[in-house]
């Protein structure tokens, strides 16, 4: 009997080691610091940016263990209440622009301002509370619709009138309708909810973008799975969404961009164009060539037909 | 009594089942080694017997030092050598039986991962894989993957400590019959409590696999690159934390309540074993004052009663791990004998092989649709035809249900009303791969596997070992050679960042690899989901130059929102409301001015 005991005590003491060896790099992983270094006396961020600048200025990146730099010195400004719009070819470094302005990475050269303070002096958290954003790959929360709209700002995930509202500047109003228990409708395939069309699951990323009291909102490809009228009453209620707001649009859509108070062409790195629709049109340089290019493919009546 | 009764014919009832469970159980986990198993269990029946050699030992050992008779200190000693050996055996051996054992365990392990890929593979629909009950299942299976090939283990380690009661149990026979049968039954009600309390912490485990989904999905989102962002910026890892530690906290009532009220009453019933032993050891004594026993027998009783109620917990203890190692596998098995698509599969003999070209097309007829668990429908009554050779749009809300369209084509389900024909003949009567391999589709959630640029665009081809060529030259038609071309390895670079030196591209590059992956096969029906919805005016306006050529001899149905590419489709579909509105080409539709005008100019008028 003694022996059998001390069989299974050597077994015990035989995982020892191993929970030993595995223990420093849990610790590792637990105990591991922000990757962002954190200012020491941060400031809080603006409560309103009233005349506060965001600027990029020379602002260089490479991702980590890439081999070839994504931007190569932008610099632009951002200006309170003003509509801007980012275009360039897939791969331009336009979603990077946004990773960094809304700190997800640091730039490797060259500093974002805001107020003419770095960014990386504000408080991160309180620096993200003033952004609103809806990225291209927004995520599908397997949560319930009224959670997917708000957990954009957690604060009002129970405030049912915000997220209707929210739902209704984001297109989503008629869906939510739809649902069987509206707002409390578990959406997503994997706990039984109900599963939406990509379409269907964009207008609710928009609401939980615009459902954000942030003075500025990113917009990242905000409307490329939506259908024609959803995109249509959205641009329709553009103005009333952004109004007061800061909006830095990416699309590939020109009768979006066009619509910008300010319009950035991005490539090789560097912004190449910059300026309101009429004036880049005016002087005839890349941006104009791809506006007329998309603008052919529904305007130019002699294309119909020959498809 | 009378329940203790129907228990023990209720087990006895489902003896045979639980053998033949035992026996294909056995066959799982030691299949992939039997000779190892072999070795194993021949190792666990020796060192089971030294026990029993030993105890007995002990006794001849102390009537040799009785005075008395025939006593011989010299055969004394040699007797105790050989007890001595019966402790040295089983130290030198027990090292090979564990790496035995270990390397038995990792083998089934991977055995049984096996079995659960080539079940997923089995399912070839979505009817199943889509359904949560089946994701519950799944979760359980994969804790099951790590409790199931323990079943070796606690089997030998069973049966060797049964060999060892048995051989004890005949040495207290001896001294009287009584003896090992009442040993025996005292010890059974605590044998059917353990089992209940494995059985129970089976059951909390399958409820608690919902709660550990959710558990799991909180994790992951906290966790994962996926949501990374947005986690981030929107500050959501509190949240995502309290709805964890909430779940938790239900998974651990559900896992611990029950079981632990089990596990008190088994203990309380180890009571009945000890006054048995207690028992014996008053008539031992008693006789041997009467001098009808010897010392030795004395010695004997204790050792091999010290022995068997030691052998006759683990034995327990083993059973009850051995029960529920076979629940688990009783779930894999289920799992396993469950995988089969959903959807009919034609006759063996009599199916369809798919056409490499179409001849007429594909044509819906009344097409109807609900998703298992849905409580509308998502198609209702869509007639129109896909002819052959012809490039078909497909436009409407977002929610009308134009994905599910594709799912039905491709069988990922099957329609529940109407009927989808393909050069004539139904749908189901095609061989299913067949038929699969004839379309290529390029999904709107296209996936992003983590493997090179040339396998992410050679996955879409029929044997992509063999595509190697084709890759390159699919990849200039969808602009993703110059996705290549910034690539430091080219199309050898691995994409995504899962695996260290792997690199990120952008939502429109990946969308021009999925469009390669689409191309890369040779296809007779082309689906393409909303193919163009990230891609720079550039590249969309290229690729529709191509489009034509490409789809030459072929068969295509383009959905998109942008009527760019909608309005140079030969034939163009309208859904609305889970039914074809209207439809015709793009001059016949313009001019009718109806839904598709109105649509139409919605997007073009923000051109002027």
């Amino acid at each position: 009997m003694l022996q059998g005991t001390l069989a299974m005590l050597s077994f015990d003491i035989g995982f020892l080691p191993m929970v030993l060896h595995f223990l420093p790099s849990l610790f590792r992983v637990l105990e591991a610091p922000p990757d962002l270094p954190v200012s020491p006396s941060p400031h809080p961020a603006p409560g309103r940016y009233a005349g506060a600048l965001l600027a990029f200025e020379d602002v260089e990146f490479s991702y980590p263990g890439a081999d070839r730099p994504v931007l190569l010195g932008v610099s632009f400004e951002m200006r309170p209440g003003e509509g801007l719009a980012l275009v360039g070819r897939n791969g331009a470094g336009k979603t990077t622009i946004v990773k960094l302005l809304l700190r997800l990475y640091d730039p490797t050269a060259g500093r974002i301002t805001l107020d003419g303070v770095d960014l990386r002096e504000y408080d991160l958290e309180d620096l993200r509370r003033e952004m609103g954003v809806i990225f291209q790959d927004f995520v599908r929360y397997e949560l319930t619709a009224g959670e997917n709209i708000g957990v954009g700002d957690v604060r009002v995930l129970t405030n049912e009138w915000r997220l209707l509202e929210a739902a209704h500047q984001g297109g989503a109003a008629e869906l939510v309708a739809t649902l069987p228990e509206g707002l409390g409708t578990q959406l997503g395939r994997e706990f039984g909810g109900r599963e939406l069309s990509g379409g269907e699951w964009q207008k609710l990323a928009l609401a939980r973008a615009v459902e954000q009291p942030a003075q500025v909102l990113v917009l990242d490809e905000p409307t490329a799975a939506l259908d024609v009228q959803t995109e249509y009453d959205v641009y329709t209620r553009f103005y009333d969404l952004t109004r007061n707001r800061t909006t830095l649009l990416i699309s590939h859509r020109f009768s979006t961009v066009r619509m910008a108070d300010r319009i950035l062409y991005l490539e090789g790195g560097r912004v190449r164009e910059e300026g309101g629709h009429e004036e880049l049109m005016a002087r005839d340089g890349e941006y104009a060539r791809l506006y007329r290019l998309q603008a052919s493919q529904y305007l130019d009546e002699a294309a119909e037909g020959e498809g | 009594m009378r329940r203790a009764w129907d228990r023990l014919t209720g087990a006895l009832r489902g003896l045979p089942a639980g053998v033949r469970l035992g026996r294909r159980g056995f066959g799982l986990v030691a299949g992939p080694d039997p000779r190892g198993a072999a070795a194993f269990i021949g190792l666990v029946v020796l060192l089971s017997a030294l026990p029993v050699v030993q105890v007995w030992l002990s006794k001849l050992v102390v009537d040799e030092l009785t005075p008395g008779a025939g006593s011989s200190p010299r055969v004394a000693l040699a007797l105790a050598a050989g007890y001595a050996l019966t402790l040295l055996v089983p130290a030198a051996l027990d090292p090979v039986r564990r790496s035995l054992s270990i390397r038995l365990e990792d083998r089934a392990v991977g055995a049984v991962d096996r079995h659960l890929m080539e079940a997923g593979r089995r399912l070839e629909d979505l009817v199943r894989i889509e359904r949560p009950a089946f994701q519950d299942e799944l979760r359980t299976v994969q804790d099951s993957i790590w409790q199931a090939p323990r079943l070796l283990m606690w089997m030998d380690n069973a049966l060797g400590n049964s060999l060892t009661l048995v051989g004890l149990l005949g040495l207290l026979g001896g001294l009287h019959p009584v003896l090992p049968l009442a040993l025996i039954a005292a010890g059974i009600p605590q044998l059917f409590a353990d089992q209940k309390a494995a059985w129970l912490a089976y059951e909390a485990m399958t409820r608690r696999s919902r709660a550990a989904r959710e558990m799991d999905y909180c994790a992951r989102i906290a966790t994962e690159p996926d949501a990374a962002k947005e986690v981030r910026v929107f500050g959501l890892g509190g949240f995502f934390l309290a709805r964890f530690e909430e779940r938790f906290s239900f998974a651990l009532s559900e896992v611990t309540s029950a079981r632990l009220r089990h596990l008190r009453i088994s203990s309380a019933l180890g009571g009945i074993q000890a006054l048995a032993a207690a028992g014996g050891f008053w008539y031992v004594a008693a006789r041997a004052g009467a001098g009808a026993l010897t010392l030795g027998d004395i010695a004997l009783y204790l050792n091999a009663v010290a022995q068997a109620l030691g052998v006759s917990s683990r034995i327990r203890i083993s059973y009850a791990m051995a029960f529920e190692s076979l629940l688990h596998i009783r779930g894999i098995f289920n799992l396993l004998d469950n995988a089969k698509a959903r959807v009919a599969q034609p006759e063996d003999g009599r199916e369809l092989p798919a056409p490499a070209t179409l001849r007429s097309g594909v044509e819906l007829r009344e097409v109807s649709f609900t998703y298992p668990e849905g409580d509308e429908r998502a198609l209702d009554g869509v007639s129109f035809a896909l002819r052959a050779g012809e490039v078909t749009a497909l436009v409407g809300a977002n929610g009308v249900g134009k994905s599910t369209l594709v799912k039905l084509l491709t069988r990922m389900y099957d329609p529940d009303e109407g009927e989808i024909l393909l050069d004539g003949r139904p749908l189901r009567e095609y061989e299913l791969s067949g038929l699969r391999r004839a379309i290529a589709v390029v999904y709107q959630d296209f996936a992003r596997f983590a493997l090179s640029l040339r396998e992410n665009i050679a996955v879409g081809a029929d044997e992509p070992g063999r595509a190697e060529t084709r890759v390159e030259r699919v990849a200039g038609w969808a602009g993703a050679d110059e996705v290549a071309g910034k690539l430091g390895q080219g199309y050898d670079t691995q994409l995504t960042r899962r695996f260290e030196g792997g690199v990120e591209v952008s939502g429109g590059e990946w969308q021009k690899v999925a469009l390669a992956r689409g191309f890369v096969r040779d296809a007779a029906l082309v689906i393409l989901d909303e193919p163009t919805s990230a891609l720079d005016a550039d590249a969309e306006h290229r690729l529709f130059e191509r489009f034509r050529k490409l789809m030459r001899g072929r068969t295509a149905l383009i959905i998109s929102h942008r009527f760019s590419t909608v309005r140079m489709a030969d034939r163009i579909v309208v859904l609305e409301g889970g039914r074809v509105l209207e439809q015709g080409t793009h001059a016949e539709l313009t001019r009718r001015g109806g839904r598709y005008a109105e649509l139409f100019e919605m997007q073009a008028g923000r051109y002027r």
